[in-house]
């Protein structure tokens, strides 16, 4: 009986203890302790610890030397699952002062929770352009409130080998323009017994992903945001149909990696082409794969880039694609420091911090002040120079940007399960969905 | 009417005391997330903010989606798995039950499978049967190089490869321990009286060994069902996410990519009812199964 009694005195005790713990605790905000803000910031590139995680403690450390008041508690947040924990952190209405973004839909979504930014940027506005603030505005829309930050404008861009191009025979300072030219490369790059385009397709196929953004943008140039609207669409139109078949050419011919399906592009393949395991690669403009690696691998003078093909059919020629905030940061709304959050923004977008974030990260800063020359890259002034046109990806929802579109590609070059004009047609479909959304 | 006594009915109020912690956590984390489901599957909800009730609008999607309708496929071919991940463990136990040279050392690489887990097996995966990865690898260099395919990047190749890692191979090591330990509890009067009755082995398989571990199979089969049907995601997320395409993307996996890619939280809800119903369904007809051979019995 006593026994029984203890057994029962511990289940009793066992049920209130359970719920209080799953009941958890609360992460305190931006709690002040002596009179000094704590700001936290949530973060999905502060994992990195080999190529972001420095440099961010770097403009932390500087930000808190140059704001004595303010305390920075940086949290480096897993990417996989990263925006799950702030609609987490949205739904229990409190969290971190400061949340990283990717610009676009992914932002927009969370416009209600954020604040308006406008009367913080108001000094220092000019440095970046109505390009990027509209993009990063309520929605998209540039008339509306600014909700974020940029830190990057990214992009995409075919990268190439100096060297392989000139063990190929071809003029190293010459980059292709067009299908014919391009596709003339390929075959003699081939013949040298070099891989022509190096690819990363295992998982997701992002090379052929990539490449196809910087199609779009150049075939639809300016009109690239009629996408959404309907004015102007993938089904019928011949110049995507071409760049297309010529993707498919490509695998045909042999021209994409035949290793590629072994290999996952982050960074697998991005490091085969800074190991000059081939002659072209489809990279980013900003944060990872990018001109800062391959000059630092290659020699920055041994990079070429050009920033897509063109396309006889096509109305546009040299557009080249880019996001005008790849990333950024948000002010929430729950934070009791929206002065000393903005403050810490404010040191990564502008100044010292901006320079130390773009010349140790390779990140594509969005401010114009910054001193793209001593950074020591001409490749990024090159990138720099051209204007930018909407990636065609940041118009779609969520579902078709961060996953459906790879694997239509995948599909259609890779395990060639459906034809070109059932890609043509599933691409269409996260056009129409956009319009369907509205 | 049989009333009750004083002491029988503490002991009832007792018995209900002593189960009450697990009926609470069955409430809260099965029952209350079921309910919550269903009822969420028609809404339209981001996962914050405000959800907005839009009837059966979720469910007319579904039936709609052409990647649902893939999902059902697929998993379904994964399910027809299920006899080979079945029959190759009591194969394999039935032999070993008699003795085998270096056992211990077999059943220690068969069960590791078991004692990594499915993340790390699906990664592992992923790498071996890469195109140019160890198994091409190595069938290459036997002379086997016709055997080596691009298991990953076939659609076709990919779901059976799928099917064969995860619904056969990975769980071997363990169906061979649990089918020897429902082995060792067959009487050995009952070989004896086969091998005085003159049967062979496939004879005494069929008629002693395999009616005696009757309910082990049947339970086998229900946690078969169950792996493939609901916890399949860790594997395939590390295996192929899904893909070539939409080659390995099973209802599951949709939930995820509805739920937590897209944040599209009532229509992954719609995804997830719509597994519960197949799961009832073919647990209801197992249930079914299990009795009518039981009353045979």
């Amino acid at each position: 009986m006593k026994m029984r009694c203890k057994v029962l005195c511990v289940i009793l005790l066992l049920v209130p203890s359970m719920l209080m713990w799953a009941a958890g605790t609360k992460e305190a905000g931006s709690a002040k302790t002596d009179g000094s803000a704590v700001i936290t910031i949530w973060d999905f590139k502060y994992g990195d610890v080999e190529g972001v995680q420095p440099a961010m403690v770097k403009i932390d450390e500087l930000i808190m030397r140059e704001n004595p008041g303010i305390t920075i508690k940086h949290v480096g947040q897993p990417n996989d699952n990263y925006y799950q924990l702030v609609r987490a952190a949205v739904q229990a209405g409190s969290g971190p002062d400061i949340v990283m973004f990717h610009g676009g839909v992914q932002a927009y979504e969370f416009d209600d929770y954020t604040i308006a930014l406008d009367k913080y940027i108001q000094p220092w506005r000019p440095e970046i352009s109505e390009f990027s603030w509209a993009y990063c505005s309520e929605g998209g829309n540039g008339a509306k409130p600014v909700h974020m930050v940029p830190l990057t404008t990214q992009g995409f861009g075919i990268y190439y080998n100096k060297a392989l191009f000139k063990q190929a025979g071809l003029d190293p300072e010459k980059a292709p323009s067009d299908v014919a030219s391009f596709m003339a490369a390929c075959e003699k790059l081939k013949k040298a017994g070099i891989v022509p385009m190096v690819a990363g397709l295992q998982g997701s196929p992002y090379t052929i992903d990539f490449l196809f953004r910087c199609f779009v943008a150049n075939i639809y140039g300016p009109e690239v945001s009629a996408l959404g609207t309907g004015k102007q669409n993938f089904v019928g139109n011949a110049a995507f149909k071409r760049s297309a078949e010529m993707v498919q050419e490509m695998f045909k011919k042999g021209y994409i990696d035949p290793a590629g399906t072994s290999t996952p592009y982050f960074m697998d393949a991005a490091n085969n082409f800074a190991a000059s395991k081939g002659a072209m690669f489809v990279g980013l403009l900003s944060d990872v794969c990018h001109w800062k690696v391959f000059g630092d691998a290659l020699g920055t003078d041994a990079v070429g880039y050009f920033p897509t093909i063109n396309f006889p059919e096509a109305k546009y020629k040299d557009q080249q694609v880019g996001q005008p905030a790849g990333i950024g940061y948000s002010v929430m709304k729950w934070s009791k420091n929206p002065e000393a959050a903005m403050k810490v923004v404010e040191g990564y977008a502008r100044g010292e911090g901006n320079a130390m974030w773009m010349g140790m990260t390779g990140a594509l800063s969005p401010n114009k002040n910054v001193d793209i020359k001593s950074l020591g890259y001409p490749l990024v002034a090159e990138i720099l120079q051209r204007p930018f046109v909407l990636d065609f990806n940041t118009l779609l929802l969520n579902e078709d940007a961060n996953g459906n579109f790879d694997r239509y590609c995948a599909q259609a070059f890779v395990s060639n399960e459906i034809s070109i004009d059932k890609f043509i047609a599933a691409s269409q479909g996260m056009l129409d969905n956009v319009q369907k959304s509205k | 009417m049989k009333m009750l006594t004083p002491k029988m009915k503490s002991e009832t109020f007792e018995s209900y005391l002593l189960i009450a912690p697990l009926l609470v956590l069955l409430l809260v984390f099965i029952l209350y997330p079921v309910i919550a489901n269903v009822y969420l599957s028609f809404f339209k909800w981001k996962g914050m903010g405000k959800a907005t009730f839009i009837g059966l609008e979720n469910y007319r999607t579904m039936m709609q989606d052409e990647t649902f309708w893939i999902s059902i496929k697929n998993t379904f071919v994964l399910l027809l798995y299920i006899p080979l991940g079945v029959i190759l463990p009591i194969l394999i136990s039935a032999v070993l039950r008699e003795g085998l040279k270096g056992w211990p050392i077999f059943r220690a690489i068969i069960y590791i499978p078991n004692i990594l887990g499915y993340v790390i097996i699906g990664m592992i995966s992923s790498i071996m049967f890469r195109k140019l990865g160890p198994l091409n690898n190595v069938l290459i260099a036997m002379g086997l190089g016709s055997f080596a395919l691009d298991w990953l990047s076939n659609p076709v190749l990919a779901l059976n490869t799928l099917g064969l890692v995860y619904g056969v191979w990975l769980r071997l090591g363990f169906g061979c321990i649990f089918f020897l330990a429902a082995m060792s509890s067959i009487d050995d009067s009952l070989y004896d009286a086969a091998k005085i009755d003159g049967a062979l082995w496939w004879r005494t398989f069929w008629n002693v060994t395999i009616p005696s571990i009757r309910f082990s199979i049947e339970f086998w089969v229900v946690l078969s069902f169950i792996e493939i049907l609901a916890r399949a995601f860790p594997f395939i997320y590390t295996f192929s996410r899904g893909g070539p395409g939409f080659a390995t993307f099973t209802l599951e996996y949709g939930i995820y990519n509805e739920g937590f890619i897209a944040f599209n939280m009532g229509y992954a809800s719609s995804w997830a009812s719509a597994l519960f119903v197949v799961c009832a369904i073919i647990a209801y007809f197992q249930v079914e199964l299990m009795r009518k051979s039981s009353d045979v019995q």
